[in-house]
């Protein structure tokens, strides 16, 4: 087994439909997926679809749905929660309700920005081949 | 009565001594019995758990429970019970195969210098026992371990024997700060580890997956499970999720029985004709204090009152800093060269020596990096495709610097049994009063300087140093070896100067830590045990 792909469990810290998620009046994931896109500057087919489900949720319900459906009609209208989502994708962390959560490791977009180097628990290529600069 | 576990030789604790005791004891056909508090750990669920951890430490992929209770580095006082002044930072692990699930792999000797530091530098005490003396049991390590290096390199420290496979080779990183040292008077040298550079005993060569702390996923990196097989293949019985509580003496002095409690809070008596301890720095000296008796009033193997006493590590220094040029780190092992020029000296007459270790992980140690990075660029004003780049930039030149300093042994650095606070077996938490201390504080100012001229060297655009230290993970002095049981604990064999048939295993029993990861020795200084324990074994 070399590598083992990140699989959303339903142990410790992170849930993807957690009992708190059914109660908040969630904004559709497309439009959200779309705002991503457009905050990123990547095409929404390049996003994860099972990680922006996750942030939605977090985000949803720790900076409450109110304040994500008016991010997602002005998407200018607060600076912070943008910054929240951006960071999310990038890192694969977000504030949920009960602090911060893991949305995603490999998928993480920081992961493709450092196109250099690989997350860790991954295997990155043939013995030695950190000796040399990565190659293009 | 008779007891629940007979065997010729019980060993509590299955980290790399005591399963490397274990191996070589059963393989000569001695009859074996492990105790160990933690259970097996699945290596595919160790690596999940990390990668699905929020907060991402050494401990980040095993799971302490209330069966098995261990330290985790973000929470100094989560387990230990600290009353300072400075707080102890270094942990281990209670699981099958010990703290070398989440070790980095580094396999330093320590150099000769290091065995006479009273004599040669006027500090702390000398060994018992001479560089000359362990020097085949290292060469013997080197075999067991599995260690890859550059053996024309010998760091200091003579050898008599080459490594059983080549180095690992240094990182593009290492390699340009070593043409930027050129001249300079340091030199970044490459590091013997544990980890294969080809494949070897059924186990594969690294592939870099750069998770060597916590867990290598593919076990490119030693880890003590491999003599833990060995054992049971040679007719070792391991017993998992049993916790070593306390040891009884006969009337003339030998260890009797081992009490111990399993997960299930059942109770259990285990009886052997030797008896080892080899639980790590902290739960050996906590076993032996809490098995005070009438007999024993200050515990057993604790005539010296030295046990617990003498906690050391090797406190480090960083130092982060971003090169003007690429380094591409986040790349490889996790550390694979360092700079040994200020690890002896005479120097060390007025400061700690200490050994430059050289990071491939980038800022992830400092800071987090590199997922903390999204939220400082954002502060920044950051966005989109600016925000990307910047992050690439700034990623691709991080550079990163440990120095890991000498300590010298004190006496009021202590582990002791709380007085109220116990685990689930009854047994008191450990309390540690602990203080970094001026030779180390004075290794600090000299680290730091030395750091400065190498991040000169290499050109950087940006640069910031630790004011605070950071535990090594290397937990040592608390059962110090000596040549005078009325100053130590055990002698040159690991036999306790009290109980003829009691051997301590570990760190616990380096009475100085020099600047070398000390995986490397407690595992030359188990191998030179084997001999005696056999014939304590033969004696009767």
């Amino acid at each position: 087994m070399l590598t083992r792909r990140f699989v959303l469990t339903a142990a410790g810290t992170i849930a993807l439909t957690p009992a708190w998620a059914a109660r908040a009046a969630e904004p559709a994931l497309s439009q959200f997926m779309s705002l991503s896109a457009s905050l990123l500057e990547r095409p929404e087919a390049a996003l994860s679809g099972d990680m922006g489900k996750a942030m939605l949720s977090s985000l949803t319900a720790s900076a409450g749905a109110d304040r994500m459906t008016a991010l997602l009609a002005n998407p200018a209208s607060d600076a912070d929660l943008a910054n929240q989502i951006i960071s999310g994708w990038l890192s694969g962390i977000v504030k949920g309700p009960d602090g911060e959560t893991v949305i995603g490791y490999e998928d993480a977009l920081m992961w493709q920005v450092l196109d250099f180097a690989h997350a860790p628990g991954v295997c990155g290529g043939a013995t030695n081949y950190w000796a040399d600069a990565p190659a293009g | 009565m008779s007891a629940d576990i007979e065997a010729d030789v019980v060993i509590v604790g299955s980290g790399v001594s005591g399963a490397l005791m274990a191996a070589k004891l059963a393989e000569a056909g001695v009859k074996v019995a492990i105790l160990e508090a933690g259970a097996e750990v699945d290596r595919a669920d160790a690596v999940d758990r990390y990668m699905n951890a929020l907060i991402k430490v050494p401990e980040s992929a095993y799971e302490p429970t209330p069966e098995a209770p261990f330290p985790m580095s973000h929470l100094p006082d989560g387990w230990y019970r600290q009353t300072g002044p400075d707080k102890f930072g270094s942990t281990y692990l209670k699981v099958a195969g010990g703290t070398t699930w989440h070790w980095l792999g580094t396999c330093l000797r320590l150099l000769p210098a290091d065995f006479e530091l009273k004599s040669r530098y006027g500090h702390g005490v000398d060994w018992p026992i001479s560089y000359k003396e362990l020097e085949p049991f290292y060469t013997a390590a080197d075999q067991e371990l599995a260690v890859s290096g550059l053996s024309s390199d010998d760091l200091g420290a003579p050898r008599s024997g080459d490594f059983p496979m080549g180095p690992i080779s240094p990182s593009y990183l290492d390699r340009t700060l070593g043409k930027a040292l050129d001249g300079s008077g340091m030199t970044v040298r490459s590091t013997p580890q544990a980890r294969n550079s080809v494949d070897h005993e059924d186990r594969p060569a690294c592939c870099g997956n750069s998770s060597c702390i916590p867990c290598c996923p593919i076990q490119a990196k030693y880890d003590a499970t491999v003599h833990l097989e060995r054992a049971k293949a040679a007719g070792a019985t391991l017993y998992t999720r049993s916790t070593a509580v306390r040891l009884t003496t006969d009337h003339h002095g030998r260890i009797k029985e081992v009490h111990f409690t399993r997960w299930d809070k059942s109770s259990g008596v285990a009886r052997g004709k030797v008896v080892i301890v080899a639980c790590h720095g902290i739960e050996t000296p906590r076993l032996l204090l809490n098995s005070a008796s009438e007999r024993h009033p200050k515990g057993i193997a604790n005539n010296s009152d030295q046990v617990g006493r003498n906690l050391m590590d090797h406190p480090c220094k960083l130092s982060w800093a971003l090169a003007k040029e690429p380094l591409y780190p986040f790349r490889g092992p996790l550390s694979t060269s360092g700079i040994h020029d200020f690890c002896d000296g005479p120097s060390r007459k007025d400061h700690g020596a200490y050994r430059i270790e050289i990071g491939n992980d980038g800022w992830a140690w400092p800071t987090g990096a590199p997922q903390s990075m999204a939220a400082d660029l954002l502060a920044k004003g950051l966005r989109g495709k600016a925000l990307d780049a910047a992050m690439r930039d700034q990623a691709m030149r991080q550079i990163r610097l440990t120095s890991l300093t000498e300590q010298l042994p004190d006496p009021a650095n202590r582990m002791t049994l709380h007085a109220t606070d116990k685990d689930m077996y009854g047994v008191p938490l450990p309390q540690i009063a602990y203080r970094v201390g001026d030779y180390v504080h004075d290794a600090f100012a000299a680290a730091e300087k030395s750091h400065d001229a190498i991040l000169d060297h290499l050109g950087v655009t940006e640069r910031h140093h630790s004011p605070d230290h950071f535990g090594a993970g290397h937990i040592m002095g608390t059962v110090r070896m000596g040549a005078d049981a009325k100053t130590s604990v055990v002698d040159k064999d690991l036999r306790s100067h009290d109980h003829p048939n009691l051997f301590l295993l570990g760190s616990g029993t380096f009475p100085t830590g020099g600047t070398s990861n000390p995986t490397l020795t407690i595992a030359a200084l188990t191998l030179r045990a084997v001999d005696a324990v056999k014939a304590t074994l033969k004696a009767g």
